[in-house]
């Protein structure tokens, strides 16, 4: 991938420089004529339209040679690159010698010649291009200066007779330091882009190497995850089979059995199942809590509508309600944002507070669920009028297992569990509990969820 | 007296395929027990019940959710249409859904189990004869 980058990066400079020479046949025709014809130099006009046809037509072979379907291999881009700038420095060369040699001030074009050499090629290649040039318009002028050669006089531009005198050499070597000079400025230059593209192409390949290792891993956790989710799930049901298949055998026995079965005896089997039903809730809270703690799946998290998760809860908890003449008031912003996360974990969170609010609340009391939204948050309060958390109670309440004197109390069977799942399915989806508490007055506990991302 | 009204039973566990069977017998319904979803499809056909039990949560955990689809996708009328009461370990009022991983492209992950009525584990005799009586009769 990056080779071919590398090659289409090659292959496009090629054709920049084609592109620049149809320009300088336009740039040859177009001031050959206007110094013929308006500045009245005698130029030899048919020479240069032969000159122009030339770089023309070998122009035309390399644009030929870059089709743009077709991609060069390094090899036969650098050759192009090495016969585009040679012809361009004859070329440039017979172009000076037809149009005034030393005279000419169009020979400072060689600089040109020498910035793209450096750009399309090493520093090396680049000072031989220089030295090559250095070697064509050297011979040019000396041949014209011993009259080897015909030379092009401007009038005006240059006294008569100084292509012939020893000032042609001064202004030779002067001429030749801008070559040089061009050679090592713009050398400097494209080689620093030049490493610096080498610096970037490897950092992007390091970085996707590394966002490819970090997706792999991403993707082992996630199925580690699903395995271990289906082992908890297995465990789970292997752990409850056998204790609910022994309460429903010892509650149909009763059943059958009937009035026939002496108090005692109904008693100690309903001990029976109440002990078998508080190993199946612990099982239960178990799974819960471990299940709580790890990031929810991708797959199941969505966004959640508040308002609608909260009819839920009030629909799951209206029967315990009733049972208690509680009466379940709920007060929801309208136009609440949603949050994002696993819709049943938190149903099943905020279902268990409303519940502890109902059974630690006093028959025919109000248990208030209010909604809300507040900067980036959504907040959720849960009210009982229950007897609420001693003070000393209060910072083990998320605990697992702990369970308050008063609880115990109210109900004897509870894992201990409750609170801490809620905790840990509101901490997993990036939000925190509150709980503010009077004894015999009745507890809030408040829940702030962070809005799903717009 | 009418037929009896039909009942099959599908879970893996000896035991409570034997106590639902009492308790549904003493109610005077007809009952065949399946240990499998295999068995149980056969059950379907060749005992042809008015309603199913279902204990969702067979040993892969997978496979109650399997019997519900191919039931209700793969059978001719009105085989498809039996009314399935599923036992679940699993609060009822949780709304049972199709796990994610178990989406083939036949049904969408999270959509609800096509099913008439949840039964909590361990069952409660009375419960259970109420929520098949009010199936049945809708």
């Amino acid at each position: 991938m990056q080779a071919r980058d590398a090659g289409q990066e090659h292959n496009t400079r090629l054709r920049w420089m084609v592109q620049l020479r149809w320009l300088a046949v336009a740039g040859i025709i177009g001031l050959g004529l206007y110094a013929d014809r308006v500045l009245d130099f005698t130029i030899p006009v048919r020479w240069l339209v032969v000159l122009a046809v030339v770089v023309a037509g070998y122009n035309l072979v390399f644009r030929l040679l870059l089709r743009t379907d077709v991609l060069l291999g390094a090899r036969q881009a650098t050759l192009l690159a090495h016969a585009q700038i040679a012809a361009d420095l004859v070329a440039l060369t017979v172009l000076v010698h037809l149009t005034g040699g030393i005279e000419n001030p169009f020979a400072a074009y060689y600089v040109f010649h020498m910035i793209i050499a450096s750009i399309v090629m090493p520093r090396r290649a680049a000072l031989a291009y220089a030295t090559f040039a250095c070697l064509l318009f050297g011979t040019v002028i000396a041949l014209e200066s011993q009259d080897l050669i015909h030379h092009v006089h401007l009038p005006l531009i240059a006294p008569p007779g100084l292509y012939r005198s020893h000032l042609i050499w001064p202004l030779f070597a002067v001429w030749a330091s801008v070559l040089y000079g061009a050679i090592y400025l713009a050398g400097s230059v494209s080689a620093r882009l030049r490493q610096r593209e080498r610096e970037l192409a490897q950092l992007t390949a390091e970085l996707s190497e590394v966002a490819q290792g970090r997706q792999e891993t991403l993707e082992r956790l996630q199925d580690a995850q699903k395995l271990q989710l289906r082992y908890m799930r297995k465990v789970s049901h292997e752990l409850r089979s056998p204790l609910a298949a022994a309460v429903t055998l010892i509650k149909v026995a009763t059943d059958a059995l009937g009035d026939k079965t002496p108090d005692k005896l109904q008693h100690m089997f309903q001990r029976a199942i109440a002990r078998l039903n508080q190993g199946l809730d612990m099982v239960r809270d178990l799974l819960a809590l471990s299940q709580s703690r790890e990031a929810p799946l991708a797959e199941e998290v969505t966004t959640v509508d508040v308002a609608q998760l909260l009819e839920m809860v009030v629909d799951m908890e209206m029967e315990r309600a009733q049972q208690k003449e509680i009466n379940l008031l709920t007060d929801i912003a309208r136009g609440l944002p949603p949050v994002e996360g696993q819709q049943e974990a938190l149903a099943a969170a905020l279902a268990n507070l409303v519940s502890n609010a109902i059974r630690y609340s006093p028959t025919g009391s109000d248990v208030r669920i209010q909604a809300s939204s507040a900067g980036q948050q959504v907040v959720i309060a849960i009210t009982d009028h229950g007897q609420g958390i001693a003070e000393e109670d209060l910072p083990h309440i998320f605990d697992e297992f702990y369970r308050t004197s008063e609880a115990k109390q109210v109900a004897v069977e509870g894992t201990g569990l409750g609170l801490s799942i809620v905790k840990s399915v509101v901490d997993t989806h990036g939000g925190r509990i509150e709980v503010d508490s009077k004894p015999g007055r009745g507890s809030t506990f408040t829940i702030y969820l962070p809005t799903a991302p717009a | 007296m009418a037929e009896a009204t039909k009942i099959l039973v599908v879970d893996d566990d000896p035991d409570i395929c034997e106590s639902l069977r009492m308790v549904l017998e003493s109610a005077d319904y007809e009952v065949e027990v399946a240990g499998s979803s295999e068995e149980a499809l056969e059950g379907v056909e060749s005992f042809r019940p008015d309603l199913i039990l279902l204990d969702i949560m067979m040993p892969d955990g997978t496979e109650g959710f399997h019997f519900v689809w191919k039931l209700r996708n793969e059978y001719p009328e009105p085989l498809n249409a039996i009314p399935i009461v599923v036992l679940t370990a699993i609060h009822a009022t949780t709304q049972m859904r199709f796990y994610p991983e178990e989406s083939d492209g036949t049904y969408e992950a999270g959509e609800f189990l096509p099913v008439q009525g949840f039964i909590d584990k361990p069952v409660e005799p009375s419960a259970l004869l109420a929520k098949i009586k009010e199936v049945l009769t809708q």
